[in-house]
């Protein structure tokens, strides 16, 4: 069973790959797709670049809070970092209740980054927008679907504010391609063994893989550490605490969100904290609810690393970039024996027509 | 139809549609609405050919039928009571993306037969700058939201969703949807009033009115024009600069009158630009009506009867008839030298209608920082200076251009709702292009924020002096100034700039051409200018060869202060 719920996050993401006509989305494989319990808890989610890892998880739970029930047919979809619960603008969530005989039996989810969302510059990875609207179109959790029908309106909205819309629509529709996949899959298994039987399976693995990891933390020693990265003269101080089974990535000594592109958002920094966590707890340890439950994340509203509207976020991998080393260096004092170390950072260089000087992009290819 | 007919029911239908914007006014959240009334509305025939058009800007209303048939048209739904379409899509609509055009069936006892429409400057649609209109955008994408024909009101049920995106794109959200609530609010009131109409007479009558009245004004249209003298009128004019690149940019204009034709052909006219200047051929259209219009004489009702008469062209992808995906926020620049370039052709066959070029369109300011109480704010200010010279009076003083018919915003409303602070505001003297009739004289208004801000400027006529007639002096160019502690630094008249708390922004407008040799004016009308204090005795002496001797009340003035010398 945890192995079919398995083959329905690769079978998610496959579709992604297959169907999506961007590259990123597609060949450079910057997507992720999970499975979830009637709930909302997370199950299962493909294999993805790891500061993706928690993306999913924290979209889902702040886009169901944000619209509540969401009813059979209904394909929830956002991009916004604040109201939705995305990491930013270019990534676009999807979210989908699968049913089987009337009973709601899990959520489907696919995160996608689009190509591009408008905005200030050609390449929307420019230093240039200070506040979340020159980023681009934003869409807060709205029905793509609505009792199955596609709105027309919303698909027209994002079609005429980016600039390759035929790729934006394609990109939109593999989406929705895999949230398909992923309903029908997860639906015909909930058929063939009872959603009862569903349930049960989906809350054993949830705590075996809880069981697992609380086990593997374990076997650290408990302590706490600080350690403190600058970005362009900005101080980022994080402090990592392992207590029992437990970790606690404090992240409250941040400063405020900044006048720039770089902030953070509340999933997006989650993600990064889940990722540095996940080096010590092991690969095999399996993503979902049970594992991510030894981490917990403190941070406060408006600043670098949670930021609030108006902030803007599109190049935020470079404050994660210094988020990640930070967390790294801190894990590296509690655990020195386990952390892995030493990361390259740049792959690509754009220079924005606007800004002053030449920006650079990590596209995370850096080797552990 | 009967003519006694015709006039009840067209005076009741143009009431209507006043009513439409005066509930719109009232309605409306933004001081740009409230306050400069930057916006139009118009009730059109079931096609979206408009029959009646309500007080509202130039610019505007003429997008109302050149947008409405297509949109209408491409629009595969059927219609119902309480149905609203919303849209702002440049490509589509021809405006700039503030533009929202909102518009309603009108259905009377299940007929449908017309549409309420408005359009209204949103204060911000989001994109690169606060306000949305950026002379230095390169592309529509820079722009900020756009907005595709799509149902907003789904008969008499809001979209949800459309409101929340909407929300989350635009900087002031409060003042856009209540603005957007007094559009549709407006669009009631026009339908409420067309039932009430066909209540009085009948649905057949009404319907009959109007056709009949767009026919009348293509036919009165068509009167005037033949009293125009055959030929082909050429015009260029100027625009000082596009906001990124510093050369100037041409509009040249053809009038060609030829029996009861009249057409304009840009033919000459600058490409279109990787800037916001950028004008969609809607809008090029709209302020050619209104050009044209103001050269014709008479009560002569405006709706597409007298918008047929006329035949505009452009060449594709110039800057009057732009093509996607160039910016357009800042298209207003071009348009106001569109308009300014008619009228100097027109002027060569109507002199008796046409004045001399004036302020050149107003200072488009925004101001956009956060209240101390830490809730964001972003301030339009549309400044005008006023009109050139007329053939047989002073140009208007302080009256916003042909463009546009807005209001100013009142110093109380600024100071009261933003942290801005009104140092000055008046008129300049010894400004005005001089003439037997003179130009206006240049507005001065000068703002000092209170909290470290964000201003994007979008003016013109700082190089290129708004020109003159008949032998009258050009008028004086705009200028603008940050002013803080100790220096004064002159500013280009497009750009973005942050302002400290405390600092100052000083603008001056430009001033209306001068009609006739100044040597020529009356030295009464002299007198009164020195009295006013419009002109120094000095001034007067040395351009209109005036003497105090002369005047029996100039003795006793005291010397006019003339802070601002403009003229280099």
């Amino acid at each position: 069973m945890e192995l079919a719920l398995r083959a329905v996050v690769e079978e998610m993401a496959d579709a992604l790959r297959v169907q999506g006509a961007s590259t990123d989305a597609g060949e450079l494989g910057d997507n992720v797709t999970a499975v979830f319990d009637a709930e909302g808890a997370l199950v299962s989610q493909s294999r993805c670049r790891p500061l993706h890892v928690g993306v999913l998880r924290s979209a889902t739970r702040t886009m169901l809070d944000t619209v509540g029930d969401v009813s059979a047919g209904d394909v929830i979809m956002t991009n916004d970092p604040y109201l939705g619960g995305a990491s930013r603008l270019p990534d676009f969530v999807m979210l989908s209740p699968a049913h089987s005989a009337g009973t709601r039996v899990g959520y489907v989810a696919t995160m996608a980054r689009y190509s591009d969302v408008g905005a200030a510059s050609e390449n929307e990875l420019g230093a240039g927008p200070v506040d979340v609207y020159a980023e681009g179109l934003r869409i807060p959790p709205v029905s793509l679907l609505r009792g199955g029908k596609l709105s027309r309106n919303l698909e027209r909205l994002v079609e005429v504010n980016v600039r390759d819309p035929g790729l934006a629509v394609s990109e939109l529709h593999a989406q929705l391609g895999a949230v398909r996949v992923g309903q029908d899959r997860l639906a015909a298994l909930a058929a063939e063994v009872g959603p009862d039987k569903l349930r049960e399976v989906t809350s054993e693995v949830i705590a075996r893989s809880e069981s697992l990891a609380r086990s593997r933390v374990a076997t650290l020693s408990d302590g706490v550490a600080s350690f403190v990265e600058r970005l362009d003269g900005v101080e980022l101080e994080v402090l990592v605490e392992i207590d029992g089974s437990s970790i606690t990535v404090d992240l409250t000594r941040m400063p405020a969100q900044l006048a720039t592109a770089v902030n953070g958002s509340a999933t997006s920094t989650y993600s990064v904290a889940l990722a540095a966590v996940r080096t010590l707890i092991g690969d095999d340890v399996p993503v979902d609810e049970g594992s991510a439950r030894v981490l917990t994340v403190k941070s406060t509203p408006g600043s670098v690393v949670r930021a609030s509207v108006p902030a803007a976020t599109t190049a935020q991998r470079h404050l994660h970039d210094r988020v990640w080393d930070a967390l790294l260096g801190a894990l590296d004092q509690l655990v020195p024996e386990r952390t892995r170390r030493g990361a390259s950072k740049t792959a690509g260089l754009y220079q924005d027509p606007r800004a002053s000087s030449t920006e650079q992009v990590s596209t995370n290819q850096g080797s552990a | 139809m009967d003519p006694v007919t015709f006039e009840l029911i067209h005076a009741r239908l143009a009431s209507a549609a006043d009513e439409m914007a005066i509930s719109l006014q009232r309605a409306a959240f933004s001081a740009a609405a409230r306050e400069m009334m930057d916006f139009s509305t118009a009730i059109t025939d079931v096609n979206g050919r408009t029959v009646v058009q309500g007080v509202g800007l130039t610019i505007q209303l003429g997008l109302i039928p050149e947008a409405l048939p297509g949109v209408i048209e491409a629009w595969d739904e059927p219609w119902r009571e309480g149905d609203v379409l919303l849209l702002n899509h440049p490509y589509v609509c021809g405006a700039h993306l503030n533009d929202l055009m909102a518009f309603s069936p009108i259905i009377v006892d299940s007929v449908h037969i017309g549409f309420a429409a408005t359009i209204l400057h949103h204060l911000d649609v989001g994109g690169r700058v606060p306000g949305s209109m950026a002379a230095d955008n390169r592309q529509i994408y820079e722009d900020g939201l756009m907005l595709p024909p799509m149902k907003i009101v789904d008969a008499g049920e809001w979209d949800s969703d459309l409101v929340s995106i909407f929300r989350a794109n635009v900087r002031t959200p409060a003042e856009n949807m209540g603005d957007l609530r007094a559009q549709v609010a407006a669009l009631q009131r026009g339908e409420n009033e067309v039932a009430t109409v066909c209540a009085t007479w009948d649905i057949d009558t009404v319907r009959e009115f109007f056709s009949a009245v767009q026919e009348y004004s293509k036919e009165m249209a068509r009167r005037e024009v033949e009293r125009f003298p055959d030929g082909e009128y050429t015009f260029e004019d100027w625009i000082d600069e596009d906001g990124i690149n510093a050369e100037p940019v041409v509009i040249r204009a053809t009038i060609r009158v030829a029996g009861t034709k009249l057409s304009v052909d840009f033919a000459g006219t600058a490409d279109q630009r990787e800037c916001g200047i950028n004008s969609p051929m809607n809008s090029t259209r709209s302020i050619t009506y209104a050009a044209l219009r103001s050269a014709m004489q008479g009560p002569l009702p405006e709706n597409s009867g007298l918008y047929d008469a006329i035949e505009v062209v452009a060449p594709v992808a110039s800057i009057v008839n732009a093509q996607a995906p160039v910016a357009v926020g800042a298209r207003g620049v071009t348009l106001f030298r569109v308009a300014d370039t008619l009228c100097g052709a027109l002027a060569q066959f109507a002199p008796e209608r046409i004045p001399a070029a004036g302020d050149g369109g107003p200072l488009l300011l925004v101001i956009s920082g956060t209240r101390p109480d830490g809730t964001p704010f972003v301030f339009l200010d549309m400044v005008s200076g006023g009109f050139g010279a007329r053939a047989n009076s002073d140009g208007l003083e302080a009256a916003p251009h042909l463009g546009l018919n807005h209001a100013n915003t009142p110093v109380e409303v600024i100071e009261t709702e933003f942290p801005i602070r009104i140092e000055e505001y008046g008129f300049v003297p010894n400004s005005e292009g001089a003439g037997q009739f003179r130009g206006s004289l240049a507005t001065v208004r000068t703002y000092t924020v209170l909290s470290d801000v964000v201003c994007v400027l979008r003016g013109d006529r700082h190089r290129i002096r708004p020109w003159a007639l008949a032998g009258g002096a050009e008028g004086s160019p705009s200028r603008v100034f940050r002013c803080r502690a100790d220096e004064t630094i002159e500013l280009p008249t497009k750009t973005v700039i942050k302002l400290r708390a405390g600092e100052s922004l000083r603008y001056v407008s430009a001033s209306g051409g001068g009609w006739g040799n100044p040597g020529s004016r009356d030295p009464a009308a002299v007198a009164r200018d020195v009295e006013d204090q419009k002109v120094t005795p000095e001034r007067a002496a040395a351009i209109y060869g005036w003497s105090s001797a002369s005047a029996n009340s100039g003795a006793s003035m005291p010397a006019a202060p003339a802070p601002h010398s403009l003229h280099t």
